[in-house]
This record gives structure tokens, C-alpha cells and sequence, in this order.
């Protein structure tokens, strides 16, 4: 039982997800979801009762009966009905989580079993009928067959035919379940169609020989279950059987083969620079064709851990919705691109920074529905979360159309938490003063909620976007809206990055942070309040010693000409003083792991052509204490 | 071909059932108007397959199935059913019918079912 957990969760995961999404559709109106809901929450039923999970088995159960009963008329769509529905649906993830940790489902499903059942009035005997479908779907996994029978168009006596039928299979097994159910079928409550759940041990051509006995069948199609042994007896057509078009692969798998292909380039390069030193001719052509397959698994492999950004947009709409009812806002949210892909790495640090996003734009953002109207604007706010591809990265864009970011109330928040002096904020452009959002200690909020307001700001989100090596970018205009623009790397295993010695070392600084080169002659450099700084084009950027900077001490210390290396630190630009600069080249990045997990000023490692480790630096975190000569 | 009996206390249906399967190669070896009646001429005739209307006066349709199933287990009669009879319809198949028709008839349909059991 123990090997089916993970495709439960996982499984369960997705149809949770369909819950939600289908809830909010329903929420707006959309009646037609409903039986795809329904299905969900039956789904659900069946597998966790199959997995003896009972609390899920409760919830679902009553779900089932809920929407069951919305769907036949006999309960009306009300908010208080989607919220508890929700409150289900959350138990259920906390449940799915807890069973993901190794735990129990650790829940109490019976108050909002209860609160599930008071809509429906009907006293159904829940717990029989739970224990019963958990018998029937326990069978399943073992040598059960769904027979899908359909019905001529005009067949009469449906429910007898249904009976006949029943009684030809009930010769080869045993009936575990049917759907619709038996009394449905008795009555003839039913379309055409009905399927059964026999355990049997027969092949599919003598359920179909069984089955040509009843007439006005007009088909009949046998579906194995994947534990089913007859699957290979070689009488069951291909038809019968859904073909495998996906096998699911933990991520850990992908990352250890994304990790073999990255050996395996560093192998190649070293292969190329063997046959250049001893100049085998006859290793061109294979090292070539080499090349070629190195390039192609490689492009693979990065394939392989894409995953569309619906993963982490899907949860989005329900956090969406909770939060603007909570703060009395009415928001219309819309998610566009959700086909976008991106490393499957990246994604998963993404969820948080979005998440801050999207809460940024309630919170702050969207106005109250009264003040909208005062404004001029409709009562319903407008969010949107966009993916797009731009090149070789991707675009996230999480825009509101809500009261936008005011420069001069950011400039008096600023000065008041003393980020700022009152002089500095005088000079200060109005888009330098939105870019103050991002400042560590800044939080507009006047209130503090538990939506925002936390401690946890905008630089997070920044920061955590640069780690990733992605920009943020921020577009707001009084009175109309915000708009964030996150531009991210499609993967991370593999980058560019300019190579640059410093101290006899090679260290690789990823290209995203780079943003220009320069050749700096001795006299343009001097010093202010004890920094070296250099000017560029009229404004005065600090220039710092890489070695020092690496906690390394340097014997070459002082003004001289050397190569330095502007890059985007923290919203600002710093210089990085080396000794010579190499060239650029994609690096394939191995993490630091164990103890150099926490070496601050290094993202990771990797491994140069010749076989020698060289150092990533992590523009980031690289200690540059203050400097307040800005 | 299948030799017939037909068993159905309304001359119509008789006829009907008649036609329908005398046009398309069947014989019709005989005719009963009650159970009783059926059961007997069953014994007599040993016919390939019987259709048996169920609500009939004396001996109804399940009675006389019990009856010819009890002296020939492998009997293959068919149950001419009106619409809502369902549960009569299940008894008869419970008491060994093997198919059952629906009036108003059909002809492909009483054909099916006919030449399934030959």
C-alpha cells in the first residue's frame, strides 16, 4: 500500500487544485463546472478511502453529498456554502501535507463533516457508507475491471437490461462497485450509459462473450486496472487499454541527471583540451559528434525539468479571493500564460516572492469598492498575473489597476523609519523613491494586517528574484496602478557567466549582474570618506578590491589601473576591482553543499575545462559594509 | 429458423409476433392463449423458443416459466413485456427467462433477441 502513497499525494494534489479552481468558477456563477467538481470530490473519496485515510474519506464523502445535492437543485450556491467547501478543501491540503511528511493525515474531520452535512439536511449514514466504499475501492487495485456498457438508443426496460447484465457478471465475479449506483440502475435513473466494477479473475473476451448474451447492448468496453493481470494475456485489444504517455520521476531523479550531463560537459571540455595538446586528428570527428550529443542531452535534460508556471499560478486564485473578501475589496483576478514553462528550481522559488506580490496589490494596491467609485473607477479591482516568454528568460508580471505607489508618501515613510535624511529625499527622483519599497525596514502599511505587513518586505522578494539571477522591475503610477515585472533565467543549473582572476584565482560572476566592463586608469580613481570610488557618467560609484572584498589580503592594495567590473548590488551599482578579465562562458553551477552552504559572497561552484574548480560569486550576499559617501 | 410458440392471451400481439418473425424465416409452431395453456403445448410441441407475455388470466407468464423451466431446465423463453413491468420482467428472468421483449414491439429488436438464442 505503502508504494501508492506518493501517487496519491501527488494525484490528490491535482484534483484538490481542480477543487479550488472549479469552487471559484462556481463562485462567479459558473454552474457548469459543477459536475467536474463533483467528480473531484468523488475521485477523492474513492482513493482515500482505498488508502484507509478516513478523515479525507469523511470530508469528501460529504463534500460529495454537498455538491451532489447543489448539482440536482436542492441546494442553492451560496458564499457560505463555497466557504465551507473551501474550509474543506484546506483540511484536505493539510491532511495531503502532514501524509507528505511521513505523518498521519492528522486532521479532525468531523466539524466540518458536520458543517458539509447541515446543508444537505439529508441524514445519511455516513459512516456505513463510507466503510462500504472503501471496501469496494480497496478491491479495486487488484484485478478489478471497469466495464463501461452502453445502452441501444432506444432500449425500454433500461434497469432490466442493467439487471441482465449484472446477472451475466455476476457469473465471472464478483460486482464491487457500479456507477451510476444500484439503486440508480434499479430504477432505471439513468442515461445510457453505466459502468461495473467486477473482480474477476476472467479475461475481457469472455466478459464481452457474457455480455453478447444481453441484447440491446450497443457497446461494451473493458478497462483493466493497472494491477490486473490478465493486461498481458494477450487478448485484450490495445484499444482497451489507455496507453502510458507519462511516467512521473521524482525531482531529486532530475536533478542528479541534470548533474551527470553537467559532468559530462565538463568531461567533453576536457577530452577537447587532451586532443589539443597532443593534437590527435583523429579525435575530431568523434569529439565532434561528442559535442553534439553532450549539447542535445543537455537541452534534454533542461526540457525535462521545465514545468508550467500553473503549478504555482493555480494556488493563487483562492489566496486571491480569500484576501479581498477578508479586507472587503472586490478584485477581478486574471491569470494569463499559464502554459509558460520554467526550471522546475526556479519555480519553486518563485511561489513566496509572488505571493508577497499578489498580497502587496490587495493589501496596498486595490482600493476599498466605496473609495473606487469616489475615484471615478469600477467597484471591482483588476489583478492580473501574466507569464510570458521574452527571449531567453521569463517575464512575470503581477500588475494592479489600484491606488499606485505615490513617491512622495514613500520619501515620508522612508524619512520617518530613517532611511533617508529630509535632504536626501529632497533630491531624490520620483522613481528612485518608488524603488525605496525595496529598502530592508520599509513597510507602507499603516496598519499592519496579517496579510502584509509582517516584517517580511519588498527586499525579500528582490532579493530573493536576484539570487535566482532575475531583476525586478516596477512601473506605478499614481491613481491608475503598480505593475512588477520579475524577468527570470528559464533554468539555473546552467549559466553564463564573465570569468575574472583575481589572486591567481578564476572566479566566475554570473553575466545577469554584470552590467558593464571598464579598463579604469589610475588617475580616475579617488577617494571619498575613505572609499575608492570612480565616476561613470556623472554619478560616483564605489570601487572595492574583489580580493578584499573575499576576506583575502592583498599585497597589491592602492590606486593602479586595473579592470573593474560594474555590477547591481542591492538597487545600487558597485565596482569590482580584479586583475584581468578572461571571457565569458556558460558555466554549469554545482551548489555548495554541507558546511559552504552558508559562505557568504559564493553561490556555488563549478568546474572549468581544465578540470580546475573556480568559485561563483554571489553578488548578493557579498559583504560590502556600509558606505555612506552615496 | 427458429420454431416458435407463442404465448399471449391478445390475439393482436399473437398476430404480430406472428408476422414479424414469419417474414423473416421463422415458423411459428403454435399458439397459447394462458400459462396453462403454454406449459402444455410446450410439452407437446418442444419448440426452439417460447414468447411469453407475462399478465395473462389462470397461469400468468412467471407462473408458466416456473413450470416449463421445472420440466425443461434448458427452455429458452423469452418475456413480452409491457412498459413499467419491470419487476415482473426481473422475476421472470430470476425464474430462468433468458431475454424479454418490449411492446409496442420492434421488428430488429424481437429479431435480436430471437436469433441470439438460436
Amino acid at each position: 500500500m505503502e508504494s501508492y502513497k506518493d501517487v496519491f499525494i501527488s494525484e490528490s494534489m491535482e484534483h484538490l487544485n481542480s477543487l479550488t479552481q472549479g469552487l471559484l468558477e462556481l463562485e462567479k456563477g459558473n454552474e457548469e463546472v459543477i459536475t467536474e467538481i463533483f467528480r473531484a470530490a468523488h475521485t477523492l473519496k474513492g482513493m482515500s478511502a482505498t488508502m484507509g485515510y478516513e478523515g479525507m474519506a469523511k470530508i469528501t464523502h460529504e463534500m460529495e453529498n454537498l455538491l451532489d445535492a447543489v448539482r440536482n437543485g436542492e441546494v442553492k450556491i451560496t458564499s457560505e456554502v463555497i466557504d465551507v467547501l473551501f474550509e474543506a478543501v484546506d483540511l484536505l491540503e493539510a491532511a495531503l501535507g502532514s501524509l507528505s511528511e511521513g505523518d498521519d493525515e492528522n486532521i479532525s474531520a468531523d466539524e466540518v463533516s458536520r458543517k458539509l452535512s447541515k446543508f444537505t439536511q439529508k441524514k445519511v449514514e455516513k459512516s456505513a457508507e463510507t466503510a462500504e466504499v472503501k471496501d469496494n475501492v480497496k478491491k479495486l487495485e487488484r484485478g478489478v475491471k471497469r466495464i463501461d456498457i452502453e445502452l441501444d438508443r432506444d432500449c425500454t426496460l433500461k434497469s432490466v437490461r442493467a439487471y441482465m447484465a449484472f446477472r451475466e457478471l455476476r457469473e465471472l465475479g464478483e460486482i464491487v462497485k457500479c456507477i451510476p449506483d444500484e439503486e440508480k440502475l434499479e430504477d432505471g435513473n439513468f442515461d445510457r450509459s453505466f459502468s461495473i466494477f467486477l473482480k474477476t479473475g476472467a479475461s475481457d473476451e469472455e466478459i464481452k462473450e457474457r455480455l453478447k448474451k444481453v441484447s440491446e447492448l450497443s457497446k461494451v468496453e473493458i478497462h483493466s486496472g493497472e494491477a490486473s493481470s490478465s493486461a498481458n494475456d494477450g487478448k485484450v485489444k490495445s484499444g482497451d487499454i489507455k496507453s502510458v504517455q507519462t511516467v512521473r520521476v521524482s525531482i531529486e531523479r532530475l536533478d542528479s541527471l541534470m548533474n551527470l550531463v553537467g559532468e559530462l560537459v565538463i568531461s567533453k571540455s576536457r577530452l577537447f583540451q587532451i586532443k589539443n595538446k597532443y593534437a590527435i586528428d583523429e579525435l575530431n570527428e568523434t569529439l565532434a559528434y561528442i559535442d553534439k550529443l553532450t549539447t542535445s542531452l543537455q537541452e534534454e535534460v533542461q526540457e525535462m525539468r521545465m514545468v508550467e508556471v500553473r503549478y504555482v499560478f493555480d494556488r493563487f486564485p483562492r489566496m486571491v479571493r480569500d484576501l479581498a473578501k477578508k479586507e472587503g475589496k472586490k478584485v477581478d483576478f486574471v491569470i494569463e500564460g499559464k502554459d509558460i514553462e520554467l526550471d522546475r528550481t526556479v519555480l519553486d522559488e518563485i511561489g513566496d516572492p509572488l505571493v508577497h506580490l499578489l498580497r502587496n496589490c490587495i493589501d496596498h494596491g486595490i482600493e476599498t469598492p466605496e473609495e473606487r467609485v469616489k475615484n471615478g473607477k469600477s467597484e471591482t479591482g483588476r489583478v492580473l498575473l501574466k507569464a510570458r516568454r521574452v527571449k531567453d528568460h521569463v517575464e512575470i508580471i503581477v500588475e494592479d489597476d489600484g491606488r499606485g505607489i505615490d513617491p512622495e508618501k514613500i520619501k515620508r515613510i522612508a524619512v520617518e523609519r530613517g532611511l533617508l535624511s529630509e535632504k536626501e529625499a529632497e533630491k531624490m527622483s520620483p522613481e528612485e523613491a518608488k524603488m525605496l519599497i525595496f529598502t530592508p525596514g520599509f513597510s507602507s502599511a499603516e496598519k499592519v494586517t496579517d496579510i502584509s505587513g509582517r516584517g517580511v518586505g519588498l527586499d525579500v522578494v528582490r532579493n530573493k528574484i536576484l539570487s535566482l539571477g532575475g531583476t525586478v522591475e516596477l512601473e506605478s503610477e499614481v491613481g491608475k496602478g503598480t505593475r512588477f515585472v520579475l524577468k527570470l533565467p528559464l533554468t539555473l543549473a546552467i549559466t553564463k557567466a564573465l570569468l575574472i582572476s583575481a589572486g591567481g584565482r578564476i572566479y566566475a560572476i554570473p553575466l545577469n549582474n554584470v552590467s558593464e566592463i571598464l579598463n579604469v586608469k589610475e588617475e580616475d580613481i579617488s577617494t571619498v570618506m575613505g572609499q575608492e570610488v570612480i565616476q561613470l557618467r556623472g554619478r560616483i560609484l564605489p570601487v572595492y578590491d574583489l580580493l578584499s572584498l573575499l576576506g583575502k589580503t592583498t599585497s597589491t592594495n592602492g590606486k593602479r589601473a586595473r579592470p573593474v567590473v560594474i555590477v547591481e548590488k542591492g538597487g545600487n551599482l558597485i565596482g569590482l576591482a580584479v586583475d584581468e578579465l578572461i571571457g565569458q562562458q556558460e558555466i554549469v553551477i554545482k551548489s555548495l553543499d554541507g558546511k559552504l552552504r552558508d559562505v557568504r559572497g559564493f553561490a556555488g561552484s563549478t568546474i572549468m575545462g581544465d578540470g580546475r574548480v573556480s568559485l561563483i560569486l554571489d553578488i548578493a550576499s557579498l559583504g560590502v559594509g556600509e558606505w555612506q559617501g552615496r | 429458423m427458429a420454431k416458435v410458440l407463442v404465448v399471449d392471451d391478445a390475439a393482436f400481439m399473437r398476430m404480430m409476433l406472428k408476422n414479424i418473425l414469419g417474414k423473416n424465416g421463422h415458423q411459428i409452431v403454435g399458439e397459447a392463449q394462458n400459462g396453462a395453456e403454454g406449459v402444455k403445448k410446450y410439452q407437446e410441441l418442444k419448440p426452439d423458443v417460447v414468447t411469453m407475455d407475462i399478465i395473462m388470466p389462470e397461469v400468468n407468464g412467471i407462473e408458466a416459466v416456473r413450470q416449463i423451466m421445472a420440466m425443461d431446465p434448458e427452455a429458452k423463453i423469452v418475456m413480452v413485456s409491457a412498459l413499467g413491468q419491470e419487476a415482473m420482467v426481473k422475476e421472470a428472468l430470476e425464474a430462468g427467462a433468458r431475454d424479454f421483449i418490449v411492446k409496442p414491439f420492434k421488428e430488429s429488436k424481437v429479431l435480436e433477441v430471437i436469433e441470439k438464442l438460436c
